[in-house]
């Protein structure tokens, strides 16, 4: 019997080779004669790290970070803090354990149940946005590979005029939406795609993202965080929670003393002024204009989604099917010459032209839907943006602007709270 | 606890100067390198070692070389091994690139982190407070996002207006094709069309080889003798000018067939009474119509597919792909460019049309497939893919599990139903290139080629479906480019080697072979119990379809004949290379 | 202090909304995946070596010797119209000459990848695909591929064959019984 199971092994083994693909298997495997053997194949393992220890270091280094900046309130520790991130998260790591781009993985896997998303994935996305409903933003302060380049390259800070600033920080809103719209409609990865840093890691990566990485960078010599403060979808979410943060950093521990010196100290617009003068507007008038910016609003939304809605006509295109159906259709119409890579990929499958067409349809239908809830997503940040602006506040001291600081710890060097006083040199 | 926070703000010159140098120097070096190393990847990128023009084009030169030159052996060989050194070289020179680029950018970091840290700005009272004109600047910032969230959404809207809508839905999009195609605005009159059924087609001479296109005429008063020189039952005799290996297709009084060269295709109709001209049209060029055709070789020719008549059109196809659709007045009603075939010999199969569907076998190099088009405008209905490059013409048999399309390649035989392009069955039986397409009688299919052996497949219908199987196979002479014919139990096969063979259907058992002086290109055709064979210099064999040979005509037209003649109604239309003829008993030119 | 009640509130309804996500996305047997080409889509574009992130690419082609006719005209070694089985550079196809040919016995001749030369240009498996059995075909090099969350080669290939597989069967092979192969 032994033998028999040992004669059945290869040939089913055999049969199961053949099944794969007959048509391919022109030749018969010779029979050597000399005694010759296979020789192995040679499969290298993976050399990944185990992706629990970047779960603990990212989690010590939110813990060390919490604490130089609410506790020790160090700029030179935190920036000793940057530079390990750097280094692990960038340089050993390669840029590719990110909370950022987990974003995209969380999205699509809320979208389709079927998209793998292990635990270590949904820890970096929720560990800094839980951090970040206690301290902060204290990931961008010092754990992020992309800010920690940014904030080290961050070296002499101008000030954006504060309206510019404020309306450049929309663009993170539109990002973040179309990342997760194409993500949603299976689009690729836009914020991975479109990562500047990541070639630097590397050393090495398409041109243009280097380009832009280069760019980014020697604009963020001057400009600070170019990326993070305009660009940054997950920012969007860490700003969120921040907002709501229970032991965010105090630029004084104790009482402002308004000596107004931390103004020119906070390259990322991010400290908001005491509010001393006397609003134009009655209680009564602002809670009026309130009331009618309010009233408005859904009409601002659903115009919005109208925008968006018609605007998927170009928006599908970031769908490579919709891109290869308007390649194969100009090529059936003669318009272009010749084939492309994927018209002759397609070509040479089974799918016949009118089922691509149709497949289409049906993206073009989904991305009407998802332009739509891009364009609503929009307008409610417009509405909200311009909700809060029109809020009638009172501020006493300096503060740090909990939605926008990023914790970078350069304002205590300024503040003379806790001292006699800094040097001055006049 | 108090920190001295004062030290953060002393300036040291000297370090300053020298930090500040050192940025600049690195700065500078960056640069230096950013800009060779662009360089060296555009060199790189555009670079596949072997792939250099100068090395392309001395293999090219060496593959036209009949024998092995060792002179150029030694030049490829030298420029080759140049060119993969280049190559290391300068991945060498990127990757070491790149590691002096980030060393330098670290360098440049620090020192200019150091030169910021040795001249600090310290802090003072700014000279104009930002805390003046809060509610002023918060206006303008509310202003300003108001603006800037309207231009993009005029942004947004103007790109969509600006984008093309890509996709037509389904339908339209076959139609407005279509539309374009034909070249004028005039919808085409799609609602008034209808297309003949199996027994319209019956009574006409529709395609190659006749309804269906296995080569049955029907038997009532078909000429048996006649005589090109003298002008015995020649009704008429009309001089061509017609590049063109296809075969002429006759519906009611109109007798069609295409042509072309290198630079024009034509569609010719004549009056079957008189031989005259009635219409001729040179078609135009389509969205996607080459310039240059494709290479085809001189004995296929740019037009050897033959036309197919579908009352009230007729459809013809070139070897660039073209496909036209006329009326039968001559008027474009459709064309398109089906894409230009990648075919050594040039497109060769004949269409086919069933009610209201036109069958194109499009088995080319690239992407071969079977298309099914509607009949009125042209557009796709189903596409199914095949696998090999075929030159043989699609047939239609009826069975009672309903009519199937047949289909000939370099492997198979494959059976399709018309309506959906469902595969019915196939058969592996066919190896290399295949020009003579499928006969058909007594349940059998019969598909022979040159480099493989004729077999013989059974069909075996059962209530919805049919199975297929290969019975016997013949492997002594061969066709390699007239179609085999199935006539009453026989198969009779016609070779261009000038033999005539008949085996029995069944059995596969050969009744008979005989030699010709000539070889046969046209397919035989069955009219009753006779079968009509025209061999290439014109000369007409006429014997019976039995078991035993017997001749009984020999006519002869004195000019060189390729297509398979056309009967209908008591006449032959037979195109030879300089005239069209029509014959018919009893009539003198 | 209403003002902290009402944070400490959002703060709870964020955190609720965190942990909600959490149960509805995460699937906690997900197991980590990897990037790999199954064979049996791949067509040989060459793209793989041009668009890996990491410079050669990860990609790079590996060879199943049992599935292996050992011809001697091969048509992954050589080019389409070679004169001769020279081994000399007119001759060959592969542009890194990282294929090694070696003779075993009678007309049989084995093909050794020199995995460190291969950029994974893939025109040897196109060859091998169009005129032997298809025993070289493309695979990501796990020990090479550094993982990206979006592969840069599966972005821009036209026939979807780079797919997500689990870490534990990170190799796609052609000697693989069927039905293990995802995608296939």
């Amino acid at each position: 019997m032994m033998q028999m199971y040992f004669l059945l092994i290869p040939a089913t083994l055999l049969f199961f080779v053949f099944s794969v693909q007959a048509d391919e298997f022109r030749f018969p495997m010779p029979e050597f004669e000399s005694g010759y053997h296979y020789p192995e194949q040679v499969l290298p393992e993976a050399a990944l790290t185990n992706p629990w220890v970047d779960v603990l270091v990212l989690a010590l280094v939110l813990a060390l970070t919490a604490w130089i900046v609410l506790r020790r309130r160090s700029r030179r520790e935190l920036l000793a803090l940057t530079v390990f991130s750097l280094l692990y998260f960038g340089i050993w790591r390669q840029g590719c354990v990110c909370s950022v781009g987990s974003l995209q993985n969380v999205a699509v896997s809320l979208i389709d149940p079927a998209f793998p998303l292990p635990w270590v994935v949904l820890i970096f996305f929720l560990l800094p946005l839980i951090a970040a409903l206690f301290f902060g933003r204290i990931f961008c302060a010092a754990a992020c590979p992309l800010g920690a380049v940014q904030e080290l390259f961050t070296v002499f800070p101008i000030q954006l005029p504060r309206p510019l600033d404020r309306v450049l920080r929309l663009f993170p809103y539109l990002y973040l939406g179309l990342a997760v719209l194409a993500v949603c409609l299976d689009s690729g990865f836009l914020i991975c795609i479109y990562d500047p840093f990541i070639g630097l890691y590397r050393l090495g990566g398409s041109f243009n993202m280097l380009l832009a990485g280069g760019i980014l960078l020697a604009a963020g010599i001057f400009i600070g965080r170019p990326y993070c403060r305009y660009l940054c979808p997950y920012g969007v979410l860490l700003g969120w929670m921040s907002s709501f943060s229970k032991w965010h950093l105090r630029i004084p521990e104790k009482a402002c003393i308004q000596c107004k010196l931390c103004e020119e100290a906070c390259p990322y617009g991010a400290i908001d002024f005491p509010i001393t003068e006397a609003a134009p507007l009655t209680r009564e008038q602002g809670a009026k204009r309130l009331a009618l910016l309010l009233g408005i609003a859904p009409f601002i939304v659903l115009f919005c989604a109208w925008i968006g809605m018609t605007s998927h006509v170009y928006l599908a295109r970031l769908h490579p099917d919709i891109r290869l159906t308007e390649r194969v259709l100009a090529e059936e119409r003669g318009e272009v010459e010749g084939w492309t890579i994927e018209s002759e990929a397609f070509r040479s499958g089974k799918v016949p032209i009118p089922a691509l067409l149709e497949s289409a349809h049906i993206i073009q239908k989904r991305y009407k839907r998802g332009a739509a809830w891009l364009g609503a997503f929009m307008g409610v940040v417009i509405a909200g943006m311009i909700a809060r602006l029109s809020i009638v506040r009172r501020r006493a001291d300096y503060e740090a602007n909990r939605t926008y600081c990023v914790s970078c710890a350069r304002c205590f060097a300024y503040c003379p709270v806790e001292e006699e006083s800094p040097c001055v040199t006049q | 606890m108090l920190r001295n926070k004062s030290r953060n703000f002393i300036q040291k010159p000297y370090l300053f100067q020298l930090s500040a140098l050192v940025a600049f120097a690195s700065g500078l070096f960056i640069l230096i390198i950013c800009v060779l190393m662009i360089a060296n990847y555009v060199q790189i990128v555009a670079m596949d070692p072997v792939d250099q023009p100068e090395l392309l084009a001395l293999r090219e030169e060496f593959a036209r070389t009949p024998d092995l030159d060792p002179v150029m052996v030694d030049r490829i060989r030298a420029l080759d091994f140049l060119s993969r050194k280049a190559y290391f070289t300068s991945q060498t020179q990127l990757n070491t690139g790149a590691r002096l680029l980030f060393g330098a950018a670290v360098v440049f970091l620090i020192s200019m982190r150091l030169a910021a840290r040795w001249n600090p700005k310290p802090p003072g009272p700014p000279l104009q407070s930002a805390t003046k004109g809060h509610w002023g600047r918060q206006a303008l910032i509310r202003e300003l996002i108001i603006l800037s969230a309207m231009v993009l959404m005029i942004a947004a809207a103007l790109a969509a207006l600006f984008t093309p809508l890509e996709f037509p839905p389904l339908e339209q999009h076959a139609q407005t094709s279509a539309v374009e195609a034909a070249g004028d605005t005039d919808a085409p009159e799609t609602a008034a069309v209808t297309f003949p059924v199996w027994e319209d087609l019956q009574k006409q001479w529709p395609s190659f080889r006749g309804p269906g296109g296995y080569g049955l005429a029907h038997a009532e008063s078909v000429p048996l003798k006649w005589d090109g020189e003298s002008g015995k039952n020649i009704r008429w005799k009309t001089a061509l000018d017609a590049p063109g290996f296809n075969s002429p297709v006759v519906w009611g009084d109109s007798l069609f067939f295409s042509s072309a060269d290198e630079t024009k295709r034509t569609v010719h109709c004549y009056d079957t009474d008189s031989g005259e001209l009635k219409w001729m049209q040179v078609l135009p060029s389509f969205p996607g119509t080459p310039e240059t055709p494709p290479k085809v070789s001189a004995d296929t020719g740019y037009a050897a597919p033959t036309m197919v008549a579908h009352y009230p059109y007729v459809y013809a196809i070139f070897a660039n792909g073209d496909l036209a659709c006329y009326d039968f007045s001559g008027k474009l009603i459709w064309g398109k460019n089906l894409g230009v075939p990648e075919n050594h010999y040039g497109h060769a199969s004949s269409l086919i049309a069933w009610e209201n569907l036109l069958y194109i076998q499009y088995d080319q190099k690239k992407n071969p497939r079977l298309l099914a088009l509607k009949a009125d405008t042209g557009a796709p209905a189903w596409e199914v893919q095949r696998k090999k490059i075929s030159w043989a013409s699609p047939i239609i048999i009826q069975r009672t599990s309903g009519p199937q399309l047949i289909l000939a390649s370099e492997k198979d035989v494959d059976a399709y139903s018309l309506s959906d392009g469902t595969l019915l069955w196939t058969v592996q039986c066919l190896d290399g290139e295949v020009a003579p397409s499928p006969a058909y009688t007594r349940d059998r299919v019969f598909v022979g080629q040159d480099y493989a052996a004729a077999t013989a497949i059974l069909l075996h219908d059962e209530e919805s479906s049919t199975t297929a199987e290969a019975t016997w196979e013949w492997d002594d002479s061969l066709t390699d480019i007239a179609s085999p014919l199935g006539i009453g139990d026989y198969f009779i096969m016609a070779t261009s080697r000038g033999e005539i063979v008949c085996l029995n259907a069944e059995t596969g058992e050969d009744h008979w072979l005989e030699d010709f002086d000539e070889g046969f290109h046209a397919s035989p055709i069955a009219a009753g119990e006779l079968v009509y064979a025209l061999d290439v210099a014109g000369d007409m064999h006429v014997f019976k379809g039995a078991s035993d040979y017997e001749l009984a005509a020999r006519n002869s037209l004195g000019d060189k004949a390729s297509a398979t003649p056309a009967f209908l109604n008591g006449r032959i239309y037979i195109r030879t290379h300089g005239y069209l003829w029509c014959v018919e008993e009893g009539a003198e030119q | 202090m209403s003002c902290l009640n009402r944070r400490d509130f959002l703060r709870a309804a964020a955190a609720t909304v965190g942990s909600g996500i959490a149960l509805q996305a995460v699937q906690p047997g997900a197991e980590a995946t990897v990037w790999q080409i199954d064979p049996a889509l791949c067509v040989q574009c060459g793209r793989c070596a041009t668009n890996c992130v990491i410079n050669p690419s990860a990609v790079k082609c590996i060879h199943s010797y049992p599935i292996c006719g050992y011809c001697d005209l091969c048509g992954a070694y050589l080019q389409p119209a070679a004169k001769n089985r020279d081994t000399g550079a007119e001759s060959q196809l592969c542009p890194m000459s990282a294929i090694k040919r070696t003779h075993i016995e009678g007309v049989y001749y084995q093909y050794t990848i020199d995995e460190a030369l291969c950029v994974g240009c893939g025109k040897c498996v196109k060859g091998c695909a169009m005129f032997g059995n298809g025993s070289l075909y493309l695979q990501v090099q796990r020990d090479l591929c550094v993982n990206c969350n979006d592969c840069a080669i599966a972005r821009e290939c036209p026939s979807g064959a780079m797919q997500r597989v689990p870490l534990s069967r990170s190799y796609l092979l052609k000697t693989d019984p069927p039905g293990e192969v995802p995608g296939t």
